[in-house]
């Protein structure tokens, strides 16, 4: 358990994608206090392999980005979809689309306004299966201080104490309010935005 | 008046290409001052959209003309200075270059911004390089430098046609004149 919480302080001083698992029962049982029971197992995100990218469209054409930085509590087991329970959060400030411009738009008032909400939160409410390795999450996206309940589908495989897991989600933007303004005009900057989550983790 | 151009007098193809092209030239420059005015916000995306439009018209007016005058052939030079025929080619020549290079570096800079060219919302290039805030700075630099050279040039084009017109009373401002009879 000791260890979960080492790696929770060196992978939060990495200078790329810092990815850390922050799971309240090993934080519990560092200081000493017994974690309680989980019935679904809990995974701990490999930062290198995993990402959150997303795709806009401005002035008609596609653009890429990721978020950098965020951070995933992940309780899950396919067999026990009721007691599984995954929360992220995101790093707003930590957008990165590849133009210095566009990246300290996003942060400014008028979009994410990452002064006043510095973090994008997803959690889920529960999961489905809809076929074998295919799920549904059902979550509440937080975004700005517009909470939306989305449906996450997802491919996953698990392979021993790995899993991969894969999925994509289109968003309007300006459901959340990114886009004040002016901007709430989607000529130019395009409404819908999908992001698109690969998580690598290993329990 | 003929499609295609003779040896005195220019076909209406080339002579439509060669004004449209002016305007164009003309539109795009005023708009490439506008937008990089304008402050951040929805008018400033309009225009920039507008620009990387028109300017891939440009390139494929640029290589259908290109293609055109080299599948024709062009009017003798008038005049019977030999550095002054060799001054307009090569001042012609510059003038097809630059007509490609801007529209290109444009495209290469916006490739380089990771903005890629959408042309009025039909379709997308395909970026022609990753996204590089380095080469980006020396593209957006090389962009704004050829932009003053085909000034230059247009001025030398301009005043070399009124020359001719004034000064040597040649054809050669006039048979350029889309409603003018060809000859000289």
């Amino acid at each position: 358990m000791g260890g979960e919480g080492e790696l929770i302080m060196m992978t939060s001083f990495k200078n790329l994608l810092r990815v850390s698992v922050i799971v309240p029962a090993f934080a519990l049982s560092v200081i000493g206090v017994s974690a309680p029971v989980l019935a679904a197992d809990l995974w701990q995100v490999n930062a290198d392999d995993s990402s959150i990218e997303f795709t806009g469209t401005q002035l008609g054409a596609e653009f890429d980005g990721k978020f950098k930085t965020f951070t995933a509590e992940i309780a899950f087991a396919p067999d026990d979809l009721a007691g599984s329970k995954v929360r992220v959060l995101i790093d707003i400030a930590s957008a990165d689309t590849g133009n210095a411009d566009r990246d300290s738009q996003i942060i400014s008032a008028d979009w994410f306004d990452a002064g006043q909400w510095p973090t994008a939160k997803f959690e889920t409410k529960s999961f489905v299966e809809v076929a074998p390795g295919k799920y549904e999450a059902i979550a509440d996206l937080t975004i700005r201080d517009v909470t939306q309940e989305v449906v996450l589908p997802f491919d996953l495989e698990i392979s021993d104490s790995k899993a991969e897991v894969e999925g994509r989600l289109t968003i309007k933007r300006t459901d959340f309010g990114v886009g004040q303004g002016q901007w709430s005009d989607t000529s130019q900057v395009g409404d819908a935005v999908t992001i698109k989550i690969d998580i690598d983790a290993s329990r | 008046m003929a499609l295609r151009s003779t040896q005195t007098g220019f076909g209406s193809v080339t002579k439509a290409v060669h004004w449209l092209m002016a305007i164009l030239f003309a539109t795009m420059f005023a708009i490439g001052w506008y937008m990089d005015l304008l402050p951040l916000g929805m008018e400033k995306l309009v225009w920039i959209s507008r620009h990387k439009s028109i300017g891939v018209t440009i390139l494929l007016l640029a290589i259908l003309r290109i293609v055109w005058r080299l599948a024709e052939q062009t009017p003798t030079a008038l005049g019977d200075v030999a550095w002054e025929h060799r001054a307009a080619k090569a001042a012609h020549l510059a003038l097809y270059a630059v007509m490609l290079a801007m529209p290109l570096s444009g495209w290469l800079m916006s490739s380089a911004a990771n903005y890629s060219v959408s042309v009025f919302g039909l379709f997308t290039l395909p970026d022609l390089v990753g996204p590089d805030k380095v080469l980006y700075e020396q593209l957006k630099f090389v962009h704004w430098a050829l932009s003053w050279s085909i000034v230059g040039l247009v001025g030398l084009h301009v005043g070399a046609a009124f020359k001719h017109h004034f000064i040597n009373r040649d054809a050669t401002l006039r048979r350029m004149i889309p409603w003018a009879a060809k000859g000289n």
